[in-house]
């Protein structure tokens, strides 16, 4: 980059004026000595800006990469440290402050908010029969049934061994129930996927929904309301329970609060 | 003439001037609150040096990252070697870089620029084992 480019164009005219004076004078002119010293120096110091200039520039660019790489990991290791690397669900650290988020969300909107919690029927013997691996192709058939079978904004985790968990914002019961049937039905009629071994795996779902309180009722502040994701939580555990003891592959809706 | 060793910091690189064998070296980070202060001691042991001994310099840079104030200490630095090379000396120096930073290599360039009668070399190295 030349003196023009860096900004220094009235600095270099300067020296070229004072070179033509100092090549018009005598050569016995007293102050000609220090005038030549005076205009190398100057001649030196521009060079030595443009210089630190065009360095510190080039420091900045690379620190400025390198920050963005450094944000780039940063995103990267916060998604992995939300991700459950066997799916690529969220996991249940992601799935708790997602259901966290969402339930505030809820609860101002005064809007309804289902969860589903899901169980792969008889894991273990999947496990014991067919080995870890067919197990875990398993549970990613699970993942994708849930994703393709599910809103895009609904929010599906893996959060234990063979237990899932989706978060479906603004469903009520009827719909949450419904969408939990779809996911079962979808699950029992799944395929493999090609280079898959064929094991069949069906869902025992539970499902437990918040819904909004009456409206206008006087003096009750929203977080004075008593469910929190925990209690969302238990009511799906205890619905699931029940599915499960009348024979599993089916959905069981906790009874409304 | 005894030697100059100086412990790296965060922010000023690891310095160690040998007398006996006129070898120095700076290395690391070099982005000192107060540049001068820091380098001081550095520019008058080579003058020291220069006045004091005979014998060649060789002095070996393998800075990373330096800030606006050291690049103009670093120019007085090798104004103080280019003169002494333009008056004889045999003056070495060696800017290393990591053969990927760009960046070390064109200010290596810059510096070299600058200079008429020493020798100034760039030399890149790979990842070290």
């Amino acid at each position: 980059m030349n003196a023009f480019a860096l900004g220094f164009h009235e600095e270099e005219q300067v020296i070229a004026r004072a070179r033509v004076c100092l090549d018009a004078q005598d050569r016995d002119c007293v102050l000609r000595g220090e005038f030549a010293l005076l205009l190398g120096e100057y001649e030196k110091l521009l060079r030595q800006s443009m210089r630190l200039v065009r360095m510190g520039d080039r420091m900045h660019q690379q620190l400025a990469d390198l920050n963005a790489a450094l944000r780039r990991k940063q995103e990267d290791l916060t998604r992995l440290a939300a991700t459950d690397m066997l799916t690529g669900l969220c996991n249940r650290r992601a799935f708790m402050e997602a259901a966290q988020q969402a339930l505030s969300r809820a609860r101002r909107q005064g809007a309804p908010l289902s969860l589903l919690l899901i169980d792969a029927d008889e894991f273990k013997r999947v496990n014991d029969t067919h080995g870890h691996a067919v197990g875990d192709e398993v549970l990613r058939r699970i993942a994708r049934t849930a994703r393709e079978t599910l809103r895009a904004e609904d929010v599906v985790a893996r959060i234990g061994g063979e237990e899932f968990t989706a978060l479906l914002p603004d469903a009520g019961p009827e719909q949450a129930a419904q969408a939990a049937e779809r996911l079962r039905a979808a699950m029992e009629r799944s395929r493999p996927a090609p280079g898959e071994t064929a094991v069949a795996c069906t869902l025992s779902i539970g499902v437990a929904c918040l819904e909004p309180p009456p409206a206008a009722v006087p003096d009750v502040s929203p977080d004075a309301l008593p469910d929190g994701v925990e209690a969302l939580l238990r009511a799906a555990d205890e619905a699931l329970y029940a599915a499960k003891a009348s024979g599993r592959n089916r959905v069981f809706l906790a009874p409304g609060r | 003439m005894s030697d100059l060793v100086i412990k790296p910091t965060k922010s000023t690189p690891a310095v160690e001037f040998l007398a006996a064998e006129g070898r120095l070296l700076i290395q690391g980070e070099s982005y000192p609150e107060h540049a001068v202060k820091f380098y001081e001691p550095v520019l008058q042991w080579i003058r020291e040096y220069l006045a004091s001994m005979a014998a060649p310099l060789r002095l070996t840079m393998d800075i990373v990252y330096f800030n606006s104030s050291s690049s103009k200490i670093l120019m007085n630095l090798f104004d103080l070697l280019e003169e002494a090379a333009a008056g004889g000396r045999d003056v070495r120096v060696v800017w290393r870089h990591h053969e990927e930073n760009e960046s070390a290599q064109e200010c290596g360039e810059e510096f070299r620029e600058e200079t008429r009668h020493m020798r100034f070399e760039l030399q890149p190295y790979g990842d070290r084992v």
